[in-house]
């Protein structure tokens, strides 16, 4: 009794990890139907190349025991799902809609077949342009505002570099990819973590870190009108060796980052930037 | 207008690079029927690998980019042009061929190649946005910037003590860097557009030639097979972007990890189709070979999925046909990948690092 137990909770522990994950699953189905429709079908190189493959990646990457002992405790559950890409859903599954369509007589009842299986296709799966489509803002596929702001700090700034404080997920992620000249204060993820805790409204516990910590005021500042002691917003500017910070305009960071020091020297949409000047 | 005519330049060069690489693998060999397609695939892969022979011992050695692009200019010249000369008559006489076909045949033909004009055109005006490409991109305007090789933190700037081992080995962003300090192109147009375009090419090309394994001379089926995978791959998008490689393919094409999705394992089935297929045709385990060589050098993941994949097509296949001395080359083939993923994990444990400066 305890092992159906251990094996319904493996199971189910197995099935919720492809909870959420199940939009393409269905084409899954149709893969396992297209590869017995080959093992009928008798042709013993289709054969060769699909059914063992399948069947070795079923008994071992993609067993749920493997799933429950090896790859959850080992923390790999995380990048598992790439493992599904060995899987050649898609050219098998075009391969089981050709062959429905050449086992029709007539071209009548073939372009019914072939609209049927565009139909089901579209049923299983989840079309592209349901996650809509951003046309390129210019050749560089930054934002307008990324460019402007990198502008002024170029035009302003005296060497080569500039360590900048940037406000916005996005600009932290994007701005080194456009100009690497500009610098973090503080790596990718410290700083977006920062910056999502200010948005959801989480408390921010300051780190010790002056980098991690600047970039926390800054967050607090911009998102959630939190006024920061200007005195340890100008020791965290000076420690990080930060020159300019980009503030929004429409909360008060602005006034609490010129009270520690800093000047506007220009200005994006809602966007200011500021030299630190002491 | 510049820099579109620049991309779409820059996308034929790749393309015909691939070429130049692969018809010196493919271009003299016995009872082989050249393709020009098959061809791009293997130079592509050929192409990387001897990249990777290059940039390693340069990163290693602490050199400049600038030595990498100049010895990387100087191997693509030559390579190129002694393909041209070596190949230039049997490119002429393929392309004879196929422009000697029926007009329905070439209808036909175009089906696909219209598909894949237009899938390229989508994703290198697409403007999206995924954190990763924080280190992708930002790998190579880092290093462009700074004239060096994975030794400055592409999130901050910041030198780096020790070389990151994950990403010492997957050299396909530092191509892109060697190509932008070449042709001073803009890390962002040469990764999201034109790196885009030539991945999702690539990628329809491994799909053209894996409809080949299915429907080998009946073109009209290959081509149904190639128009019904087109629309599985509209069709089978995530939000997750987890159970999907159209996913990647559509949104993160320049990515490596879209490479390993959508050029590498369907690149597999293809080689292990080809092995099943012609059993005496002994190059199809030197492509696998160069598959599993290529792989992690783009994309770092390609060192774990490459192996599992290697040993789900060759280990059934080898009792299958009963012949252990499959066993030889499947050994060779995951190798590569063991190796450095051997390195990674030890790194990981902290049992060696190497200083970047």
């Amino acid at each position: 009794m305890d092992i159906i137990l251990k094996l319904n909770e493996a199971f189910e522990s197995f099935m919720s990890y492809f909870n959420g994950r199940k939009e393409s699953i269905a084409f899954l189905g149709v893969y396992f139907l297209v590869l017995i429709y080959i093992w009928f079908q008798k042709d013993k190189e289709k054969i060769q190349m699909l059914i063992p493959m399948s069947v070795f990646l079923a008994a071992t990457v993609f067993n749920f025991f493997v799933m429950e002992y090896l790859v959850i405790p080992l923390g790999l559950d995380t990048e598992w799902y790439r493992m599904y890409w060995l899987v050649p859903v898609i050219p098998v599954t075009a391969y089981g809609a050709v062959e429905l369509i050449r086992m029709q007589e007539n071209k009548i009842r073939k372009c019914v077949i072939a609209a049927l299986c565009i139909m089901c296709i579209y049923l299983c799966g989840q079309p592209v342009w349901k996650l809509g489509y951003n046309l390129q803002d210019n050749e560089y596929k930054v934002r307008d505002s990324l460019i402007e702001i990198v502008e002024i700090i170029r035009q302003d700034r005296q060497g080569d570099t500039a360590r900048v404080l940037f406000p916005s997920e996005y600009y932290i992620y994007e701005v080194r990819q456009y100009d690497a000249s500009i610098l973090m204060a503080t790596g990718r993820d410290t700083a977006m973590s920062a910056v999502r805790k200010a948005q959801n409204g989480e408390e921010i516990i300051f780190s010790e870190n002056p980098g991690e910590r600047v970039q926390q005021e800054l967050a607090a500042a911009n998102m959630c009108n939190k006024r920061v002691d200007p005195e340890v917003l100008k020791a965290d500017l000076a420690a990080t060796g930060t020159e300019y910070v980009v503030c929004d305009s429409k909360t008060d960071s602005e006034a609490w980052f010129e009270e520690a020091g800093c000047a506007e020297i220009g200005g994006s949409g809602q966007y200011k930037v500021l030299k630190v000047v002491f | 207008m510049l820099t579109a005519l620049e991309s779409v330049g820059m996308i034929i060069l790749y393309l015909f690079m691939f070429l130049a690489f692969g018809s010196m693998l493919t271009g003299h060999m016995k009872k082989w029927k050249f393709s020009f397609s098959l061809s791009v695939f293997l130079g592509m892969l050929f192409y990387y690998s001897v990249f990777q022979l290059l940039a390693v011992p340069v990163t290693l050695l602490k050199q400049p980019l600038s030595l990498l692009s100049a010895l990387w200019a100087a191997t693509v010249v030559i390579v190129t042009v002694i393909s041209v000369i070596r190949n230039r008559k049997m490119w002429y006489k393929r392309g004879r061929e196929l422009a000697l076909c029926s007009g329905k045949q070439k209808l036909l033909r175009l089906v696909p190649a219209v598909i894949t004009a237009a899938m390229a055109v989508y994703v290198s005006l697409r403007q999206i946005y995924y954190l990763d490409a924080a280190y992708y991109v930002g790998n190579v305007t880092t290093s462009v910037f700074t004239n060096t090789i994975n030794r400055y933190d592409p999130y901050t700037g910041n030198p780096l003590e020790v070389f990151a081992i994950r990403y010492l080995f997957s050299n396909y962003n530092i191509q892109d860097a060697v190509v932008c300090q070449i042709t001073g192109i803009h890390p962002l147009i040469e990764t999201k557009t034109i790196m885009a375009a030539v991945v999702m090419i690539v990628s329809n090309i491994v799909m053209w030639q894996i409809c080949g394994l299915f429907y080998k001379e009946d073109t009209g089926s290959k081509v149904m097979m190639f128009v019904f995978a087109a629309v599985i791959q509209l069709f089978s998008v995530t939000y997750y972007i987890t159970y999907s490689s159209s996913s990647f393919l559509l949104m993160r094409t320049y990515e490596g990890k879209n490479i390993l999705a959508s050029i590498l394992a369907p690149g597999l089935l293809l080689l292990f189709g080809r092995i099943v297929q012609q059993p005496e045709q002994k190059a199809n385990w030197i492509f696998l070979f160069l598959l599993s060589f290529a792989g992690p050098v783009l994309s770092t993941s390609a060192s774990t999925l490459l192996p599992v994949g290697l040993s789900a097509c060759l280990l059934p296949y080898m009792i299958w046909k009963k012949k252990a001395r499959i066993m030889i080359p499947y050994l060779c083939c995951i190798l590569p990948s063991i190796v450095i993923f051997g390195i990674y994990f030890l790194s990981t444990k902290g049992l060696f690092y190497i200083r970047a400066w």
